[in-house]
């Protein structure tokens, strides 16, 4: 449904350097499918949501929905695709304008597009009945609700248009553990009920297992391995989609103690940086002298996943198997 | 910091009857209602709850840190002195060496005009007067290099934001230790880091505490963190303990509903079809708690008595404490549950 190729997006650093947030991904994503996106802070997962809803300019390669660019269209053209494609960003208690009241929050997309009155006021109590809010918090103002509350009225203007996918940009990383699960099973449901596409960016992969089909594991700029949900999870082969499984703690002491977990030396590098070859070699353990001649591209070895490492690990290491062994 | 193999007498931190109300807009604003901790000497006990439950009140009203005009009672005894009965001049002189912390966002801790190397310093001359600045600096670059700063002698005359976010508390961490205090708070010290560095950040955090013979309070929201490092943990809901006891009773014979909550909502890396269930309502603060238990409106095994009786922290088992009026019967439906 949507086809991302080639995506490059880069900053000017003073006068002479520059900096490359997102470095020529390529990636689609299916009807009713979620792809999640993850790695750690500065990798350019908000950069590639932004450019796909083109809320900022790539600087070069081609975004494709339904089969049509989007990347050339006027601002005018763009507006009926606008529709169907939405953001949901992280921090709830600075998306809503604290003035507004939730229903002319949730009513001004329709406004926008010209909707009728009549028609905004069903569609504003469908949208707090969709994601399990009652009606009469229509009245009420930003403050007067939760964080978890707010994220649903959030998500409940991202539908008003009725999209078909949904940028979430860490919906959940701003709520307590015991909201966050609430707003997962409201996402798995819309998806359901919907059809929804999904474009899931997370930092963590535990909060995102659940919901996603495919992955796509950003180091720098770059799509460094990418695969279907249980061949990631289960059998990652980049070194970096590793260290990023095994860093992330889980609740369970006897396993914990047995873990025997990777810890990456090192810190991530400078990102206005040029680095020749592997962008990950630094903290690597397995890099050799290829390495720092080569970048490696995304290739197909024999396992499913595809994988932008010289080196590829080749034991299956699933989470949890590594520590129950 | 003291070198391996050195132990040290001390019985950890002992805290009772800690209260903490704040002022805000004219009105008491309570957020800590009568908790006690013991922290042992060497080992990690994990605070846990979720936001607004009071954790930093908690530590930082051990440690006075809190602003003017707000109410703390109860007493923190570290080495035979109740920190709570100082003078802030006097507490202020213990602050690094029975007692530090290291705190979430090490950028606000640091002060940007000064370099690294004096800010480290600057924590070994405020404790022993008898230092050349000279020694200090050659202590500090020791220091640095203790907590893992690649060339560390080299980067003494870097400015923090010559730093990464992880390499920052690193510093903190060097600071915050330099004096071997008895007992380190650090409140939520990697929620801002990514997962890769909070790995490192918390292994090294804990080594050298264990090393040491620090007793360390860790502030956390992250139960995978908690089951990761901690010898003993205290749940907080609302101002309060909820469940306290060792990592293992809290994971394995937790009996506090709220506790059992926590740990269903948490996402899991290591099942595919694991669906993470979410507790109803909204968490709250100690504001608002007038009568009977605070997590009741929440709670499914909520009986006619929980609205109106406040449930008392006690022993189900020896140094295993709870504090909700059903707790056996919850108790025994999680032994069931789990044979
Ligand atoms: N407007 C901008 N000007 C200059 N550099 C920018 C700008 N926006 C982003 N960057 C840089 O681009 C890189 C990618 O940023 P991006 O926000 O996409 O990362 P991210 O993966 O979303 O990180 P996080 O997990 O912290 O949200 C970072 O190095 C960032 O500093
Ligand atoms: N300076 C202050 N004035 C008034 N109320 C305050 C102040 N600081 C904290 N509070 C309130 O006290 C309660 C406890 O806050 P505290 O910061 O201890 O929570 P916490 O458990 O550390 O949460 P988090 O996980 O978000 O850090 C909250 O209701 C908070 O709003
Ligand atoms: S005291 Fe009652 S309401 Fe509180 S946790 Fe126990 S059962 Fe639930
Ligand atoms: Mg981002
Ligand atoms: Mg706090």
């Amino acid at each position: 449904m949507i086809e991302v190729s080639n995506l490059v997006k880069t900053y000017p650093v003073n006068h002479r350097k520059e900096l490359t947030a997102v470095g020529g991904v390529s990636f689609s994503i299916r009807e009713g499918e979620t792809l999640a996106l993850v790695g750690e802070s500065g990798s350019g997962k908000s950069t590639v949501g932004r450019c796909l809803l083109r809320l900022i300019e790539p600087t070069s390669g081609d975004v494709r929905y339904r089969g049509k660019s989007i990347t050339g269209l006027s601002r005018r053209q763009l507006r009926p695709l606008r529709q169907e494609l939405q953001i949901v960003f992280q921090d709830p208690y600075s998306a809503i304008d604290p003035r507004m009241t939730i229903e002319a929050f949730l009513a001004e997309p329709m406004q926008v597009h010209g909707w009728a009155r009549p028609d905004i006021a069903v569609r504003v109590t469908e949208l707090l009945v969709t994601v399990d809010l009652g009606p009469e918090l229509a009245g009420r103002y930003p403050h007067e609700l939760s964080g978890g509350q707010r994220q649903r009225v959030v998500i409940a203007r991202a539908l008003a248009l009725r999209p078909r996918l949904l940028v979430l940009d860490e919906p959940v990383a701003a709520l307590d553990v015991s909201i966050q699960a609430g707003i997962m099973r409201l996402l798995s449901r819309l998806q359901r009920d919907q059809g929804l596409s999904y474009l899931f960016i997370a930092h963590d992969l535990a909060v995102v297992r659940q919901l996603s089909h495919r992955v796509a594991v950003m180091h720098r700029g770059l799509i460094v391995e990418t695969g279907a949900a249980k061949d990631v999870y289960t059998f990652p082969r980049h070194p970096y989609t590793r260290a990023l499984l095994s860093a992330i703690p889980m609740p369970d002491p006897r396993l914990e103690r047995q873990r025997k977990r990777i810890v990456l030396s090192g810190d991530p590098p400078d990102p206005a940086d040029r680095i020749e070859g592997c962008a990950f070699r630094s903290r690597c353990w397995k890099s050799e002298e290829d390495c720092s001649k080569e970048e490696p591209t995304l290739t197909a070895y024999d396992t499913p996943t595809l994988v932008a490492c010289h080196h590829p690990e080749t034991e299956p290491a699933g989470i949890g198997a590594e520590s129950r062994s | 910091m003291m070198g391996p193999g050195i132990t040290r007498t001390t019985d950890g931190l002992r805290v009772r009857d800690l209260t903490v109300t704040f002022r805000a807009d004219g009105r008491d604003v309570p957020a800590v209602r009568g908790l006690d901790l013991d922290v042992r000497p060497g080992k990690v006990l994990a605070l846990v709850g979720e936001s607004g439950s009071g954790k930093s009140a908690s530590v930082l009203g051990m440690l006075g840190l809190l602003p003017p005009g707000t109410r703390t009672t109860g007493t923190a005894m570290v080495n035979g002195v109740d920190l709570l009965s100082l003078s802030s001049a006097k507490l202020r002189r213990r602050l690094g060496k029975d007692v530090a912390i290291v705190f979430q966002d090490p950028m606000t801790s640091l002060n940007p005009v000064h370099t690294v190397g004096q800010q480290v310093a600057e924590a070994l001359l405020v404790h022993d007067q008898g230092l050349s600045s000279r020694q200090a600096r050659a202590r500090a670059g020791e220091l640095l290099a203790r907590v893992g700063i690649p060339a560390a002698v080299r980067r003494l005359d870097d400015y923090p934001h010559q730093f990464s976010g992880g390499m920052r508390q690193r510093v903190m961490i060097a600071i915050a230790l330099a004096n071997s205090p008895s007992v380190l708070v650090a409140d939520e010290p990697t929620t801002a880091l990514d997962v890769t560095v909070q790995a490192q950040i918390l292994e090294l955090l804990t080594d050298l505490c264990r090393e040491q013979q620090t007793g360390l309070v860790l502030v956390t929201h992250d139960l995978g963190v908690v089951a990761g490092v901690a010898d003993d943990v205290a749940v907080m809901y609302a101002g309060r303990i909820v469940e306290r006891g060792t990592v293992d009773e809290l994971f394995y014979r937790n009996s506090h509903p709220y506790t059992q909550g926590l740990l269903a909502a948490v996402p899991r890396i290591d099942l595919a079809d694991y669906e993470p269930e979410p507790i109803p309502g909204t968490s709250r603060s100690a504001a608002g708690v007038d009568v009977g238990c605070s997590f009741a409106p929440r709670c499914s095994w909520a009986a006619e008595t929980c609205l109106t009786d406040d449930p008392p922290l006690q022993d189900l088992r020896p140094g295993h404490g709870v504090a909700c009026l059903r707790a056996e019967t919850v108790a025994a439906a999680q032994e069931r549950k789990s044979r």
